[in-house]
């Protein structure tokens, strides 16, 4: 074999199952010494489960991993450390009170007796830093570095177990553009010295600066590996999306009349700006973009869950301005927000406190009342099994949302807006959902759907807006697909 | 996997036998029953109306009261009220000190304002500033305390009122009691301010979420809570006839054992305040008991002590056990 084409990782026909879903479906997955291998595919495509699989967060995936042409069990991130793979997550995950030397080192501090050997500890931690280019005062506190330095920070902390194998998750997420220059060159710098990386972004145009191959995947499966030479941004984008483009779009019985709601010039700085768009009545208005490219924020600024800088909202023609969400709810304004666990739901509490959680605080409901309204909407979103007062950790994530959905229904919005309302659920509940939320929209409310999931926001949008770095980057009127979608996010 | 079936059935069926469904809605009562047939054993009339008046007409009534408010801050999920005893001793001070000069009703008025002025400072402070709450009222407890001795010159006063001394003399907690848990249970299980309460108890960032304001619910917690601390501190002076600076002295651990033995989770969002009442009971007949066996005084604040962290550490094993959040 030659040794300069040598395989440094390779995975046989792995496969990682979820209760109910085959998240990893029999892939192969190779990587050869010094190369950026690009890992490619929309969300839920099962990126992270390769990833994470990698990095010896499963005990139980099945297939076959060799490293340096030997067999080796992941079965824990130790193993996966000792194998030579570091990962660097999306969310850095650094002690921000701790000098930077004591986040370098994190776990493998250097002693001398009893106690930390400081001076040998400021030295390491400097010979890593000067490895990704940083010419910082070990002795600082991470606080004090900015993002970009920070996710240099968490490089050098990966770097310093000397790894083999480095993998990369949306690494240039919160960079500016001369940022992810600077970390493109220190890319290829490492390329050079021998590193393998496995990278993963959802920007395409990055793939091709950064990359030698590409890997895609769909549902699970490989799609294809590919040279980068042999791919353009156009054919790339085919092979996420997939070829049986035929989504038969949800049966809607009304078309969109006239507008209620306008938004004007939106701006909070930093997040989004300058965003203008109007939602008529029966309408689904989707908005689609990459993570972070503010669509969550401005649904909590428009709910008043976070300030809103400028800007102005009307419904049916008049000016609304909301001190709390509260204001918001009680002017038919409802927002199902994408954190079902953190924020949308009680999971301690029983299903029809939840349900009726937010339309109970604005008007005096009795038990009867409380009682008819969850049943009447647990039976049209088929929550399964319908018991008022089963606690919701008790019930399946897809029977969650449909009773986050009910909770947002209860309060009987005028405007529902929906921050992915079928993230991490079953087929089955999807396909309720999305009836749902065509019936709603048929009842003359207007619908803003935020879904990073593209058929989804074929499927239901009657027009899409997409975003990107908080600016409104194009709006589609008609024969959107997911092809121009995801080119418009990317710009 | 089937996935049809998936999506229709879910299978996490809840396994409860008949034993444990009964002991979950007994709870605490359980063992107050346990205790009560010790305690016949032990002396025949320990049922006796007149052995049960001389057990609560006591201390008990006055903790019952305190609990009432108490249960409520842990019920919205800010665990415990440690200014109890400091909110208590000021609206003993209070009150007394304003008898002479502005009369029974002003001065009573006095007495409550000043205690729920000391629960609005807290609930600003946690509700809006989100300070930890323990910490909070503990420091808030030595400042009062500190304050009320500077200003009396560390001396206990005495009334001179009828009306005052005869608040005790009526039985006028005992209805006091009554009206307080009658309302408590009410406002939180129907009222919208109630249910607010324990949503914020489950999770702070759901309520937010909800449209529930945060900061105002915690604050009327914290003012309702130290209400009924203040009427507890002006019964208790008015039954011992005089204000100490010990009138409200172990009070907030008194109030937390009962609460915590009474089913409601320390976490917040969970149990009633009939179970804290209940926890009260427990904790009286067990003195009773105790005292019949012939344990000492201090031996009692030992084997109290160490059945709080039995429970509170049972009650966390019982949790992970069950998948909850710990």
């Amino acid at each position: 074999m030659d040794p300069s084409d040598k395989k440094k990782l390779e995975m046989m026909a792995v496969s990682k199952r979820y209760p109910g879903t085959l998240a990893v479906d029999a892939v192969d997955f190779d990587l050869n010494q010094g190369e950026v291998h690009a890992l490619m595919g929309e969300n839920g495509a099962g990126k992270s489960s390769l990833m994470k699989m990698m990095a010896g967060e499963f005990d139980d995936y099945e297939g076959e991993i060799h490293i340096n042409g030997k067999k080796i069990d992941l079965h824990s991130p130790s193993a996966a450390k000792s194998a030579g793979i570091e990962m660097i997550h999306q969310e850095l995950s650094l002690a921000l009170p701790l000098s930077i030397a004591e986040n370098i080192l994190a776990g493998n501090l250097p002693v001398k007796g009893l106690f930390i050997d400081r001076k040998k500890m400021f030295q390491l931690a400097k010979e890593n830093l000067q490895k990704v280019g940083l010419d910082l005062d070990p002795r600082q506190s991470i606080e004090k570095l900015s993002q970009h330095e920070q996710q240099l920070v968490e490089i050098a902390k990966a770097l310093s177990n000397n790894p083999s194998i480095l993998i990369m998750d949306e690494p240039t997420s919160s960079l500016s553009r001369s940022e992810v220059m600077r970390l493109f060159s220190l890319i290829k710098q490492l390329k050079n010295d021998g590193l393998s990386i496995v990278y993963i972004s959802h920007h395409i145009a990055e793939i091709f600066e950064v990359a030698d191959r590409a890997t895609v995947m769909r549902d699970g499966k490989k799609v294809d590996c590919k040279s980068i030479t042999e791919l353009s941004p156009e054919s790339l984008v085919d092979m996420m999306v997939g070829e049986s483009m035929s989504h038969t779009k949800v049966t809607r019985k009304t078309s969109p009349s006239d507008v209620r709601f306008t938004f004007n010039s939106l701006s909070r700085y930093g997040f989004f700006h300058d965003c203008s768009f109007e939602i008529k009545r029966c309408e689904i208005l989707g908005i689609g973009g990459l993570a972070g490219s503010g669509r969550t924020e401005i649904a909590r600024s428009i709910m008043a869950l976070d300030p809103l800088d400028h800007g102005s909202i009307y419904k049916d023609g008049e000016e609304m301005e909301f001190e709390s969400m509260s204001d918001a709810i009680a002017n038919g304004f409802a927002y199902l927000s994408e954190d079902r666990k953190t924020e949308g739901l009680a999971l301690e509490l029983s299903s029809q406190f939840n349900a009726v959680s937010a339309s109970q605080l604005q008007k005096n409901l009795s038990h009867r009342e409380k009682k008819e309204i969850y049943q009447g909407l647990a039976a049209d979103t088929q929550v399964y099994p319908y018991d008022p007062n089963r606690f919701i950790y008790q019930y399946s994530g897809g029977n969650q949302q449909k009773i986050l959905l009910c909770k947002w229904l209860a309060t009987q919005p005028d405007l529902l807006i929906l921050d992915e309302p079928t993230r991490g659920v079953d087929i089955g509940a999807k396909q309720v959902i999305h009836d749902v939320i065509a019936k709603i929209a048929d009842m003359g409310k207007s619908i803003l759907l935020i879904s990073s999931d593209l058929p989804e926001l074929v499927e239901l949008s009657d027009r899409v807006i997409i975003l990107r770095k908080g600016k409104i980057s194009k709006s589609i009127e008609e024969n959107f697909n997911e092809e121009n979608i995801l080119l418009a996010a990317n710009g | 996997m089937d996935k049809a079936q998936s999506t229709t059935t879910d299978r996490r069926e809840i396994k409860t036998s008949i034993v444990s469904k009964i002991m979950n809605a007994l709870e605490i009562y359980m063992g107050v029953l346990i205790l009560t047939f010790i305690g016949l054993i032990l002396d025949p009339l320990f049922l006796s109306p007149s052995h049960l008046i001389e057990i609560f007409a006591a201390e008990a009534q006055f903790l019952a009261i305190a609990i009432a408010g108490a249960y409520l801050i842990t019920y919205g999920g800010k665990m415990a009220d440690l200014s109890i005893p400091a909110i208590m001793t000021s609206a003993g001070f209070v009150t007394i000190s304003c008898l002479e000069p502005f009369g029974f009703y002003p001065a009573l008025l006095a007495g409550l304002l000043s205690g729920c002025l000391i629960g609005f400072i807290n609930g600003l402070c946690i509700g809006f500033l989100k300070v930890n709450p323990i910490i909070w009222t503990l420091a808030m407890n030595f400042i009062v305390d500190g304050i009320l001795r500077w200003f009396f010159e560390g001396k206990q006063i005495y009334p001179e009122n009828e009306l005052f001394l005869a608040i005790n003399q009526k039985s006028i907690p005992f209805y006091f009691l009554i009206f307080i848990i009658l309302f408590f249970h009410f406002f939180t299980k129907s009222s919208r301010c109630g249910q607010s309460v324990l949503m914020i108890g489950a999770s702070e960032k759901v309520a937010h979420a909800s449209g529930v304001k945060n900061g105002k619910t915690i604050t009327l917690m914290f003012v309702l809570s130290s209400l009924c601390s203040a009427i507890a501190g002006i019964c208790y002076c008015s039954s011992a006839k005089l204000a100490t600076f010990n009138t409200g002295a172990g009070y907030d651990f008194k109030v937390v054992t009962a609460i915590v033995l009474g089913g409601v989770s320390l976490q917040g969002g969970k149990g009633y305040l009939s179970g804290a009442i209940g926890g009260l009971i427990f904790i009286t007949f067990l003195e009773t008991v105790m005292v019949l066996l012939g344990i000492q005084i201090y031996e009692q604040e030992i084997i109290k002590g160490v059945m709080f962290i039995g429970v509170v550490g049972f009650g966390v094993h019982l949790a992970k056990k069950a998948g909850h959040r710990v």
